[in-house]
């Protein structure tokens, strides 16, 4: 399903970062930290009129020959991005939100653990696993 | 082999889109008969014609046609298509042919006036040269038309109508096809219409070949022409172009691009289709932009790239499908770019800067492309195959190919060649050249569009290509901004790419400073660096320490120029690092997070060599903020190992109450034959730990220990202790002693400049002015602070002062007293303060009242003209304190009253030796706490009646415990009337009788009027009384005169008894009047009852001294 899966921290430094093909993670790495432009761009056009009330799924937040980029913002922004191929037009914006859902959720019961530490890496080992099961796409 | 470079310029300009397509096609206009080089008129009308064009909106092409031109002649029309075999799509000539050779008008100028005496022979001229150009264009359907140079207006020249008509008949032209210019100062003018004139002619020679074309389509079949579909919607959309029917030019562009979509492809044809399919999507992006259509030409362009993506065609020629795509990506973003500055918006998606972007990407991949290509030992083939390729038939042809035979191979060989020689051509290109310059513009758009990540990564790229084009110094430069951006995003991987990159450009470039600092990035702590890596780095900067040329990085070619660049070191070399753990983990701190004012700062320098081998280290620099840097010394420092050094900042009296932060830690490393190195941490405000230690976040282990970045200057504490002494409460009014009490601890030196400052805190200007003090002579309200100089005070002394605080209400006060002071210390002459506040409650010292009463004792507001009355003084002590009264005072108004000396009456004789007026009684009276005093004055009314104005009664007192200063308190006395009385009764009885011993009353009259009163007096006999005088007695009196009246009473019983009651009546002419007012206001003060007393069993006793004493009170 989706080819890359990060989660990104408040001060915009990487806190996860899983791609299908391991030889291509620094450029997905690339992907993710440009993808965080329009991310800001898209918070900040939202703060201004209803910060409450705001919509946490960012959609679709740019596209390339290769891929389809997807943003989520949480409200302590956390950042999360999905990478699509964009070859893969049978998936569904619905099936990107779900995915989303699902990975906040993961990462809300990661965050609980009282042993992490904010802002640093994400290494959970339940987390990682609902993560590689989005990739593989096995739900 | 190398290829020459002007076949690999020659090649890549075939590889762009033909120039005659970028431009936006005009309206062609040929001028004939002019020859501005030799003739000034014709030079100024050119000028006209060529300079309006700026600002008309037409767009039309003038060119100047000689008369002996030859045009190019038309294609003999066809009627049928049948056998028509379509060599190509578009024929490279046919754009060049319409926009510049073969004019849509053609315009003959001729000198001529309506008036010109030669008219004849001239006529013939001009027909004969319209003939010639006629007949030169007899193929073709350009209008014609003839424009009369003339020198003046025409005016209402009569010839005119009937010469023109003879003209045009002479050169067989319709009338609307002649003009006239007249050479005047508005020759832009006329030049302006006759140019929309020209336009309009053109447009019908356009349209008219729009419609040719149009019927051409009929005789075409599917099967056959498809080509030539393609063609003719080619044809057709440019001459709307001309037209500037934009609307119709894009449909048909469109409708081109749809059928060559439809043509069949081999490999031969692609390249051909492939350069057919750009030219016609340029032509439709640039419109639909022009019609505003953003969406469509991003739509169209998406979809074209889509199509043709995977169409790459013969393996071996893939490297050219990447240009080609690269080329798309590029015209692409330069449309858009021109459809922004001609006002288009653009957002963050969707700008130019995406497109040049991917150019820039798949001119990276045409690199690897041609780089990869097996060309080894191949050379470049003889006779050019590429020769001619910008001079084929059609757009997009193999120039190896017979003209025109691109369908089918003919020669194997030759393909063979022709695709070496691309190949050859593609290896010798500089793609980086081309690549750089895309990035570039890329990276402004980015930048514009606010993607600052974006930007980033395409310098990264820009960098790589900078790399590989050899161009290291400006790849460092670029990977150094972007290593900043990403470490302080802690994105850890990438900061080790870009890292990587730079040390190896830096490397081969053999740059010591930026291959330190890459290496120190790879070192940092926080990096994610491969042990192996991260050894062999180290090795290397401790090779470069000891002047020896690093190891070469992987897969680089060892740098030559090491040992003269580490041999032209002699400074030390500045070595920045961000991070705290690299090479060496530092940590900086204050030892405290307070210090006092004066007292030295303590920093701690914690460092521990990470390195495999020692470091030489010479000293140790840390500077605070705003000030010099303080240095230590150290030593070397072997590996692993860990050691703490402690500097003293000294201490700095004017930073008293800031925050002082560290600013920088640099540690300098020299050794004999070592390459000197500054190691530098900036702790600015931002860093980490300073944040976080800031906001009380948990810092990392090796900090939790010591202190933090930053310490506050905090004062020392008081070397004196300052204490009031006094007495509260105070009383209001009174001078209220207070004493300042300063004692000195034996901590340090005497304390000098000693100033006591007293101020009243948080009180309301009322009572700020109400408030004073008085030190010495001086007094002066505490609404400002008062300075009082106290000297110095030496360790263990004391300094004491008195003050005076009068308070004039009786509201409670704050009264502040601080101390400031100077005291020598070990770094220079340092300010103290100590302050201490002082609650002081105020009380009024007494309650006194002054009333006043008739002689009957009786309370009375007014007294009689003449008549006594006595005002009684009561005097309660209500505070806590013994008080003295020394004198009171009665004072009341002297123009009405007399007050009584009492000094006469005084029972032990003092007198007020002071001379005061007299009007009080009390002398010296000592008044315990809720005692009383009353005094009673008596106050003698004089003759004048009227309203007095109130007294005052004043009593001088103090605290008996004070004896120094008297104070004044007064006490408002009642405002007594005095009334007119013009009759006055007064009764002469003795104090008090005895039973049944006679006492005699009289009773005298007094007319203070100027009438005479007959009056009846009338005794009314009362129980207690028998009394012998006249019962009923009438008399007059005389104005100012008296009667007495006598009379014994006889008192037969004791007690208080009633007096016989004197009755008066007026009379006036014999009869009884109505006078009550003047009868009772005479009547009103006489007593009414005696005091008698029983008769004494015994002799005779004192009635004289009974009587006095009860006077006396």
């Amino acid at each position: 399903m989706a080819v890359c899966v990060a989660v990104i921290g408040k001060e915009n430094a990487p806190l996860y970062l899983l791609t299908a093909d391991p030889a291509a993670e620094l450029q997905f790495h690339y992907t993710v930290h440009t993808a965080l432009d329009v991310v800001e761009e898209k918070l900040a056009a939202t703060g201004k009129t209803a910060a409450d009330s705001r919509e946490l799924y960012l959609g679709a937040l740019y596209s390339t020959e290769e891929h389809r980029v997807f943003g989520y913002a949480t409200n302590t922004k956390i950042k999360f991005i999905i990478v699509v191929e964009a070859a893969n037009v049978s998936i569904r914006d619905n099936e990107i939100r779900t995915m989303f859902r699902r990975l906040h959720a993961a990462y809300t019961d990661m965050v609980c653990n009282p042993f992490y530490l904010p802002a640093r890496p994400i290494t959970a080992r339940a987390f990682d696993r609902t993560v590689r099961q989005m990739v593989t796409g096995a739900s | 082999m190398a290829v020459p470079q002007e076949k690999v310029d020659a090649y890549l300009s075939s590889l762009d889109l033909p120039e005659e397509l970028k431009q936006v096609p005009q309206v062609n206009v040929g001028f004939v008969g002019l020859d501005p080089k030799n003739v000034e008129t014709h030079k100024t009308i050119v000028d006209a014609f060529t300079s309006s064009r700026k600002v008309d909106t037409h767009g039309i092409h003038y060119s100047i046609i000689a008369g002996d031109r030859e045009f190019p002649p038309a294609k003999p029309k066809r009627t049928t298509y049948e056998w028509f075999l379509p060599k190509g799509i578009l024929k490279r000539k046919w754009m060049k042919k319409h926009l510049y050779d073969l004019p849509a008008v053609v315009i003959i100028f001729f000198d001529l006036d309506w008036g010109d005496p030669a008219w004849n022979e001239k006529k013939i001229g001009c027909s004969s040269r319209v003939k010639a150009i006629r007949a030169a264009l007899t193929t073709q359907q350009t209008r014609l038309a003839v424009v009369l140079v003339q020198r003046a207006a025409a005016g209402d020249d009569p010839q005119a109508a009937e010469r023109a008509a003879d003209l045009c008949a002479a050169c067989d032209l319709p009338p609307k096809s002649l003009w006239v210019l007249p050479i005047t100062d508005h020759l832009s003018q006329y030049a302006m219409r006759l140019e929309s004139a020209f336009y309009e002619l053109a447009q019908t020679y356009y349209h008219q070949r729009v419609k040719a074309i149009r019927a051409h389509r009929e005789l075409l079949s599917k099967s056959h022409h498809q080509a030539l579909f393609v063609r003719h919607q080619f044809k057709l959309g440019f001459f709307c172009e001309v037209r500037q029917d934009m609307a119709a030019a894009y449909k048909a562009y469109q409708q081109g691009y749809a059928h060559l979509l439809e043509l069949p492809t081999t490999d031969l044809t692609l390249c051909e289709l492939k350069v057919v399919a750009a030219m016609l999507s340029f032509k439709v992006c640039r419109l639909a932009f022009r019609q505003n259509l953003p969406r469509d030409a991003i739509a169209h362009f998406r979809r074209h790239v889509e199509l043709f993506r995977a169409r790459v065609g013969p393996q071996e020629l893939a490297v050219e499908h990447c240009g080609w795509l690269a080329q798309q990506y590029q015209w692409f973003g330069e449309v858009f770019d021109q459809a922004i500055q001609m006002g288009l918006p653009a957002i963050q998606t969707q700008h130019p800067g995406l497109y040049f972007e991917q150019a820039a990407l798949h001119g990276r991949k045409r690199h690897q492309t041609a780089a990869a290509l097996p060309l080894d030992g191949a050379q470049y083939p003889s006779p050019d195959p590429l020769a001619g390729s910008l001079e084929t038939d059609f757009f997009g042809q193999r120039p190896w190919r017979p003209a025109g035979r691109n369908v089918e191979l003919m020669d194997t060989e030759r393909e063979k060649l022709g695709v070496l020689a691309i190949q050859l051509c593609e290896r010798s290109v500089n793609h980086h050249n081309l690549v750089i310059p895309l990035l570039s513009s890329a990276i402004s758009h980015f930048k514009k569009y606010h993607c600052p990540r974006m930007k980033e990564r395409l310098m990264v790229q820009m960098a790589e290509e900078y790399a590989l084009s050899g161009d290291h110094d400006k790849a460092v430069i670029l990977l150094g901004k972007v290593l900043l951006l990403y470490r302080s995003e802690r994105w850890w991987p990438l900061v080790v790419q870009v890292a990587s990159l730079g040390l190896r450009s830096a490397y081969l470039s053999c740059q010591l400073e930026p291959y330190l600092a890459m290496a120190a990035a790879l070192l940092s702590a926080a990096v994610p660096t491969p042990a192996e890596q991260r050894a062999r780095l180290d090795a290397n900067v401790h090779r470069l320490m000891a002047r020896q040329p690093p190891e070469p990085e992987p897969g680089c070619a060892v740098a030559a120029g090491w040992p003269a660049a580490l041999a032209a070191v002699h400074q030390p070399v500045p070595l920045e690092l961000s991070s705290r753990d690299t090479l060496v983990s530092c940590s900086a701190s204050f030892g405290a997070a307070r210090y006092q004012q004066g007292r030295p700062l303590t920093v701690r320098l914690r460092l521990a060599n990470l390195s495999a081998a020692p470091l030489p280290l010479q000293t140790a620099r840390v500077a605070v903020a705003g000030r010099g840097a303080q240095t230590a010394a150290g030593g070397p420092l072997p590996a692993g190992a860990e050691r703490v050094l402690t500097l003293d900042v000294p201490a700095r009296l004017a930073e008293l109450g800031s925050v002082v932060w560290l600013e920088t830690v640099a540690l300098e490393l020299a050794a004999p034959d070592c390459l000197p190195l500054r190691l530098e941490w900036k702790l600015s405000l931002g860093d980490e730990q300073l944040h976080q230690s800031m906001f009380g976040l948990p810092v990392g282990a090796p900090f939790a220990e010591l202190g933090g970045l930053c310490a506050t200057v905090v004062p020392r504490p008081a070397r004196l202790t300052l204490a009031a002494d006094h007495r509260p409460p105070a009383l209001v009014g009174e001078v209220y002693q207070l004493e300042a009490c300063l004692t000195c601890d034996d901590l340090g030196a005497e304390v000098t400049d000693l100033v006591l400052e007293v101020s009243l805190l948080g009180a309301d200007e009322e009572t700020a002015k109400n408030t004073f003090v008085v030190y010495g002579d001086m007094c002066q309200p505490l609404s400002q602070p008062l300075q009082l100089p106290c000297g110095s005070v030496q360790p263990l002394a004391s300094c004491r002062q008195l003050l005076g605080v009068q308070c004039l209400t009786a509201a409670g006060r704050q009264l502040q007293l601080a101390a400031r002071y100077s005291e020598q210390t070990e770094a220079g002459l340092c300010q103290g303060r100590v302050a201490h506040t002082v609650g002081l409650e105020v009380v009024h010292p007494f309650q006194m009242s002054v009333r006043a009463v008739a002689l009957t004792l009786e309370p009375v507001e007014a007294v009689g003209a003449d008549q006594t009355a006595l005002l009684i003084a009561q005097i309660t002590n209500t505070g806590p304190h013994t008080v003295r009264l020394r004198s009171t005072l009665l004072q009341m108004d002297e123009t009405l009253f007399t007050v009584c000396d009492s000094e006469g009456e005084e029972e032990d004789g003092t007198t007020s030796e002071d001379g005061a007026p007299a009007g009080g009684g009390l002398r010296d009276l000592v008044l315990q706490p809720m005692e009383s005093a009353t005094e009673c004055v008596a106050v003698t009314a004089g003759a004048a009646a009227g309203a007095a104005q109130p007294g005052s009664y004043t009593v001088i007192w103090n605290r008996s415990e004070w004896d120094d200063r008297p104070v004044s308190t007064v006490s408002p006395a009642p405002a007594l009337q005095v009334v007119p009385c013009p009759l006055q009764v007064t009764a002469d009885l003795p104090a008090h009788g005895t039973v049944r011993t006679p006492l005699a009353v009289r009773y005298t009259v007094t007319n203070r009027s100027a009438h005479v009163y007959s009056l009846m007096m009338l005794m009314e006999p009362s129980d207690g009384f028998i009394f012998a005088g006249n019962k009923r007695y009438q008399f007059r009196v005389v104005p100012g005169g008296s009667r007495q009246l006598t009379y014994n009473l006889y008192p037969r019983l004791s007690g208080r008894l009633t007096l016989p009651r004197p009755r008066l009546t007026l009379y006036r002419d014999g009869a009884p009047v109505e006078a009550a007012e003047l009868i009772d206001a005479a009547l009103r003060h006489l007593p009414t009852h005696i005091c008698v007393m029983p008769q004494e069993k015994g002799g005779p006793h004192d009635v004289q001294g009974l009587t006095d004493s009860i006077r006396a009170l």
